[in-house]
């Protein structure tokens, strides 16, 4: 049982300020990766701190018994995120023009034929994320860069689980739709 | 686990943008210092008060406090909005005694009956939940309640798609803050969302209290000590305080309007056996609805379940904040959920 409180600690007790500092250190690194992926290291250190201030501001409202404190903090990243969504979206576009004109230059020097596909599907994946919006974004990057399952996800953003699930079959259909038409020869 | 949990694209995700830094050393051991300070800050008390620790959230409030100004204003906005309840008072001469009869008084009165649906019919249910969302930029803390509506109608034919309607954002009050704050620091107040899906009735229900599907609720006791038994079961080893836990359950599954009514009752009679449940206010408002709450305070926070004495219609519940340690004025409503009464219509998308 002690691995469930570990996950799940009371932050409203007296001890709630040592619990969450122990969830900074069990989970910061992880929370700065997820959102330099999303974004970059610098938005990266500041949306950390902002997370763990409004997870201080709000640990009444965290409910053990609804999920795992990792997942209320990504749900607060990821709220705090979406203020940055228009930025995250031109960020992602430029990336897809970037990969674009490297694998133009990798065909060039006659690289592998592996490494020129491992880069358009990277360039259409990219280009398929800026064009989601940005509530499907957020599901499926959750999923596939934070590990969370969609009943975690409905818990952290205050969804029902099955708008977790429709945003998330729309984001995989749409990514599905900009890789095929990037893989027709 | 099912198919929706996993796919191909998650693993060609997983690939991309792999390569980014790590969190610095530097910038992980200066962010935790900040989050320390703030939880704990050094003050005066601290190098005085050598005996009883106070505790932190108090001694945070220094962080936290809005201008005092702000604090009264914002009270102001939230006692005039329409239908809010705001400041309620513990009403002291009522035991909880009185809680377990009135409470058993509201289960006598739940209908036998709720208005079949017919064949081609759907149930229409409502909710409307407003919750705490705070904004923290730099040593800056707005707070506002945010509204959410969820939509849903039911089939009569339980194997035919249910549709939910979900929106959020559309509406919100301020409790400490404004738009015009909200602005200054960069930040658009309105985002409103919602959300349109289509799905099989029973596909998400999982058999639990929080999402109950019919055979769960069937198989759940009618006596009154059972139905107790069983909700102090289902919460061992949750939330922080055991008889809150089984408020909290009780009304999750209540709030989804799925309950029949004589399961209704004897969640009522159950919760009658809740030690420490009182009465803490006769005629609580939410969104309109009037009835009599009844709740538990922990921590310095109070959770109400608002029933209707006359009918035992499940009217909602709110989150009370005595002491303000969210950063709102001590005895603020912090969330509410209202359910309006189910109604039967004809098609998908009409109200009632």
């Amino acid at each position: 049982m002690s691995n469930v409180d570990a996950d799940r600690p009371d932050l409203t007790g007296r001890s709630g300020g040592d619990a969450l500092t122990r969830l900074y250190d069990a989970h910061a690194r992880d929370l700065h990766r997820y959102l330099t992926r999303r974004l970059d290291p610098v938005s990266a250190d500041d949306l950390v701190a902002e997370t763990f201030l409004v997870a201080w501001e709000r640990r009444a409202h965290y409910d053990p018994t609804r999920g795992a404190a990792r997942a209320w903090l990504f749900g607060i990243a990821t709220t705090l995120l979406r203020r940055n969504s228009r930025l995250e979206a031109r960020a992602l576009r430029a990336m897809a023009e970037q990969a674009g004109r490297a694998e133009v230059s990798e065909q060039e020097d006659t690289a592998s034929v592996a490494r020129v596909d491992a880069g358009r599907t990277a360039r259409s994946l990219t280009a398929g994320l800026a064009a989601l919006r940005p509530e499907e974004r957020d599901v499926l990057l959750l999923v596939a860069w934070a590990s969370l399952r969609p009943v975690e996800i409905a818990t952290a953003l205050d969804l029902d689980v099955r708008t977790v699930r429709t945003r998330l079959h729309r984001a995989r259909t749409k990514l599905r739709t900009a890789l095929g038409r990037e893989g027709q020869p | 686990m099912n198919d929706h949990d996993h796919d191909p694209i998650d693993d060609l995700l997983a690939g991309l943008r792999e390569d980014v830094p790590e969190m610095t050393e530097r910038s992980f051991a200066s962010t935790r210092t900040h989050l320390v300070m703030v939880i704990d800050p050094p003050t005066p008390a601290d190098t005085q008060d050598s005996g009883e620790p106070v505790a932190p959230q108090r001694r945070s409030q220094k962080w936290r406090s809005p201008p005092r100004r702000l604090a009264v204003s914002a009270a102001a906005v939230v006692a005039l909005a329409a239908g809010a309840v705001v400041w309620t008072a513990v009403d002291g001469d009522l035991t909880p005694n009185a809680a377990a009869e009135r409470l058993n008084s509201a289960a006598d009165r739940v209908t036998t009956t709720d208005a079949p649906v017919g064949p081609e019919q759907y149930r229409y249910v409502v909710s409307h939940y407003w919750s705490l969302d705070t904004i923290v930029l730099r040593s800056t803390a707005l707070h506002r309640l945010m509204a959410a509506k969820n939509e849903v109608w039911i089939p009569a034919d339980p194997s035919q798609d249910c549709t939910q309607h979900s929106t959020r954002g559309e509406e919100y009050q301020w409790l400490v803050g404004s738009d015009e704050q909200a602005e200054e620091l960069g930040i658009d107040p309105t985002t409103p969302t919602s959300d349109q899906d289509q799905l099989p009735c029973g596909d998400f229900a999982d058999g639990s209290w929080q999402q109950p599907s019919t055979d769960f609720l069937a198989s759940l006791p009618r006596d009154p000590q059972a139905l107790y038994d069983r909700l102090v079961t289902d919460t061992e080893g949750h939330g922080s305080d055991p008889d809150l836990e089984v408020l909290v359950y009780a009304a999750d599954a209540l709030r989804t309007s799925q309950v029949p009514p004589d399961l209704r009752a004897a969640l009522y009679r159950a919760l009658a056996l809740v030690p420490d449940l009182e009465i803490t206010e006769e005629f609580a408002n939410l969104d309109g609805h009037r009835g009599t709450a009844y709740g538990i305070t922990r921590s310095g926070q109070r959770h109400d379940v608002i029933i209707d004495p006359a009918t035992g219609q499940y009217i909602g519940e709110r989150q009370v904040d005595l002491d303000g340690v969210t950063g709102v004025p001590e005895g603020t409503v912090i969330s509410y959920t209202s359910v309006d009464l189910p109604v039967v219509v004809d098609e998908v998308g009409e109200t009632g």
